[in-house]
């Protein structure tokens, strides 16, 4: 139902700043379902969800620009990369034994050395970025005037991804990342592989970063490390699975609703005051952590329940007497 | 040119240096030796650090390193507000829930400092600012002489606090063995709000008197802190000891790592040794096997 | 073909040695004991036995195949199956999910893992909780539970630690008695105990560990009677039976 009507949304909204931040929305939404899989569903926290989705971006960037293969190609070429290097990292980490907050340490590590890499290479622009080149309304060059078409691309990406959390969550597969997840130790000695499907998990959280980041790419047109490679975007992408809801299949979508319509609100009125919207949004994270640290998602589940307990408990005083 | 005196200079930089980044680490990994809290938010205290030696410079004059006397009270009452009001209630909580909690807090500060300071660069001006010292052909900035004496005799301080007095004694025991201290009759909460306020109190005083040595800006904390999990990771989580010497280790790397790398390149050297150590020794070159 | 045979296990921490030159073989089909006073190394030798630990020196050999270089996983499809001390249970999941997990050991396919799933607890006697929390189970439940999700694994051999611990006497006596269903089945088991009143009319045979080195082994009564154990024992409230 809410799926027909978020496809429905472009034929009467034709406002492009609100239809920009429903495309922000999906797409930290989809790129929060991403971090979901390995983060909420096998319990590998990783901080360094940047540097995958710059690795995708400047892949399917650079091939364009350079070599002119078209970014719908682009980006799946910058997809193996980013799983390439994932499973890197992901190897190095797991057959060490890097668990828990030391695994977020190394990923924070490996994404600042990335960072510093790109911010110091001239391939990449160095400190004033890649511009792409401007193709006007064109499919294979993934361009668009309009914002609709990547309206649709993004929703269908963040879809695709719940579709998946969803089928994973009944798969074999998804019950392995959730009894490594619950407890590594346990899950091995019951013959569970844990770090082979650490990296399955790992590539495939990469791999949609990646997508993510070529995505943006087409849609901003211009790349910069500071952006696409910034803690910062870690950090925005991991607060909004986090604050919807770890492990669930919609809690990206409400998290990043909940964190992005809030961020634009507090932006249009506070903007003029350089850093309050940031301000206000660190607040709120903090806030949502100290009272629903399950998330949103499970936080309002469990409100909505208590409420209909209590009416409930009302129904039966009443009927009792 | 590499002569001898070249090695021994940029040597004793990475030192100074060092000392600096091992006075940060230590506030860092008191809080996480003793609440086993990652405090992402150390590199905003720092800054914050900063900006209060710049502004009481700037309206009252005082000369930052005088004005420790301020900044150590001040920032351990705000470490202990923090500890009493925010991670108190998230102490049994997954690891991730308390660093989102600091990430928030850190963004919170960063951007207070934006809004109310601008993102523009400051910088103070002392009379000694340019002032240098000759020892031969190696020539040493006064300014991070100073901070590295003055980190050197706070970890000093610190570290003799917590062996000789009995509050000390409390966080070491706390640290320790949280259900033994508390069997022993002490008040494990006040003690985290205590350690928690030193760790501030530190970063705190850090900012003061490396104030003459960087420019400021609302962003200045993040590397710091970075650096700062580097040499408390390296040295082993709760290890004063590890903490000072990996501190100097990783000035040094970083400094002869900036002949070779240009810019902010000189910075991957000490993750990529941080990453490495964590590979093959994840409790640090000092820590105790857990 | 043998079953378990270890030889000259060894292991180290830091300066202190845990496990020291430990030898001995266990055969198909019977119950064997693992006692011990306190810190005498017992869960250290399952957990080298198990993958978790790499030994320093040794070898221990499943089914006349080496296994000590092998992760915990691996061992696991050999046929060893292992409970923790201080359970592990996925706490979030229920009581089925937790079972199921096991199961997977032996089937790829969801649905056949949750039917063996099912028959496993039903056997354990925890099917009218099959569908609670993990988390919100008593010790005994726990322990049980933490038994059905090893059994869930089909293996040859089951290395039990502390099943028992935290018990009271009736709950032990029902545990003891599924150890007993269990082993007819034609699971091994070798568990480590420290209720003597239990373990002893349990076992086959019984090895007896104390500071890393093997003292003794023989039948209960031979142990019983063992002036080497009594004296590793001496200053602690066991009673033998």
């Amino acid at each position: 139902m809410l799926i027909l009507f978020l496809l429905l949304i472009p034929f009467f909204v034709r406002n492009p700043y609100i239809l920009h931040v429903l495309i922000m929305l999906f797409f930290y939404a989809y790129l929060g379902g991403a971090w979901n899989i390995l983060g909420g569903y096998t319990g590998q926290s990783s901080f360094c969800s940047a540097a995958f989705f710059g690795v995708g971006a400047y892949t399917s960037t650079l091939l364009y620009i350079h070599w002119g293969l078209s970014p719908w190609i682009g980006m799946w070429l910058g997809g193996v990369v980013a799983v390439v290097i994932g499973t890197f990292i992901g190897f190095l980490s797991f057959r060490y034994g890097i668990r828990g907050i030391y695994f977020v340490l190394i990923t924070l590590c490996f994404g600042e050395i990335v960072y510093l890499i790109v911010l110091n290479w001239n391939i990449f622009g160095g400190a004033s970025g890649i511009l792409i080149p401007l193709r006007g309304n064109s499919f294979s060059h993934f361009q668009f005037t309009s914002k609709v078409p990547y309206y649709y691309i993004i929703l269908s990406l963040m879809l695709l991804t719940a579709f998946f959390t969803y089928k994973l969550e009944r798969s074999r597969f998804g019950d392995f990342f959730i009894a490594i997840r619950e407890d590594e130790d346990a899950a091995e000695v019951l013959g569970i592989n844990t770090t082979h499907y650490k990296l399955i998990s790992m590539a495939i959280s990469c791999f949609c970063m990646a997508l993510g980041g070529t995505f943006y790419a087409q849609y901003m047109l211009y790349i910069q490390q500071d952006i696409t490679l910034s803690g910062t975007l870690s950090i925005e992408i991991t607060f909004c699975a986090i604050a919807g809801g770890l492990g669930t299949i919609w809690g990206p979508l409400i998290g990043s609703s909940v964190l992005t319509i809030f961020s634009e609100i507090s932006r249009v009125t506070l903007g003029r005051y350089r850093g309050m919207h940031l301000m206000v949004y660190g607040v709120f994270v903090v806030l949502i952590m100290l009272y629903m640290p399950q998330g949103l998602l499970p936080g309002l589940k469990g409100a909505y329940k208590k409420l209909r307990g209590e009416r409930g408990k009302q129904r039966d005083v009443v009927s009792g007497m | 040119m590499i002569t001898p005196s070249f090695i021994i200079q940029i040597f004793i930089g990475g030192i100074l240096m060092g000392g600096i980044y091992s006075f940060i680490a230590l506030g860092l990994t008191l809080i996480f030796g003793v609440m086993k809290v990652i405090n992402f938010a150390h590199g905003a205290l720092l800054m914050l650090g900063m900006y209060t030696s710049y502004w009481l410079l700037t309206i009252f004059g005082i000369d930052p390193y005088l004005s420790v006397l301020v900044t150590i009270p001040l920032f351990f009452v705000i470490g202990w507000l923090i500890q009493r009001f925010l991670i108190e209630s998230v102490l049994d909580a997954p690891h991730l829930i308390q660093i989102v909690i600091t990430l928030g807090l850190a963004l919170f500060l960063e951007n207070i400092a934006l809004f109310l300071w601008s993102p523009d660069y400051r910088s103070v001006q002392v009379s000694y600012q340019e002032a240098t010292i000759l020892l031969g052909d190696i020539s040493i900035s006064f300014t991070r002489l100073m901070s590295f004496i003055l980190a050197i005799s706070g970890t000093c301080a610190l570290y003799l606090f917590l062996k000789w007095t009995n509050v000390g004694k409390a966080i070491r025991a706390t640290a320790d063995d949280k259900e033994g201290a508390i069997l022993m009759g002490i008040n494990y909460k006040q003690v985290y709000y205590i350690a928690f306020g030193i760790g501030a109190a530190c970063v705190g005083m850090a900012g003061s008197f490396i104030t003459p040595v960087f420019f400021v800006d609302p962003y200045i904390g993040g590397v710091f802190v970075l650096m700062a999990f580097v040499v408390v990771i390296m040295g082993g989580i709760g290890n004063f000891l590890g903490a000072l010497i990996c501190g100097l280790i990783v000035g040094v790397a970083e400094s002869f790592g900036a002949i070779f790398m240009p810019g902010s390149m000189k910075r991957v050297l000490p993750f990529t040794l941080l990453i490495i150590i964590m590979l093959f020794k994840p409790t640090g070159l000092f820590g105790r096997r857990t | 073909m043998s079953f378990l045979v270890c030889e000259n296990i060894t292991k180290s921490f830091g300066g202190l040695t845990a496990v020291s030159k430990v030898s001995f073989q266990i055969e198909r089909g019977g119950i064997v004991g693992l006692i011990g006073p306190n810190g005498a190394g017992k869960t250290t030798l399952f957990s080298l036995i198990n993958g978790f630990y790499s030994l320093d020196q040794g070898s221990v050999l499943f089914l006349d195949e080496p296994i000590h270089q092998l992760k915990p996983n691996k061992i696991c499809k050999k046929g060893i199956g292992r409970t923790f001390q201080i359970t592990k249970p996925f706490s979030n999941l229920t009581i089925l999910q937790n079972v199921r997990m096991g199961a997977y050991n032996a089937t790829h396919k969801m649905a056949i893992a949750e039917e063996n799933a099912l028959e496993v607890i039903h056997f354990v006697d925890l099917g009218e909780k099959k569908d609670q929390l993990a988390k919100n189970l008593t010790i005994e439940d726990r322990k049980r539970l933490e038994l059905a999700r090893a059994l869930a694994t089909k293996p040859k051999l089951l290395l039990l630690d502390e099943v028992m611990a935290g018990l009271n006497p009736t709950e032990i006596e029902v545990v003891a008695l599924l150890i007993r269903e269990i082993n007819k089945k034609g699971v091994t088991i070798f568990l480590i105990e420290h209720v003597m009143k239990a373990i002893m009319p349990l076992s086959d045979k019984i090895i007896v560990l104390h500071h890393g080195e093997k003292i003794a082994e023989g039948t209960p009564l031979e142990i019983s009677k063992n002036p080497k154990v009594i004296e590793a024992y001496l200053g602690e409230e066991y009673q033998f039976a």
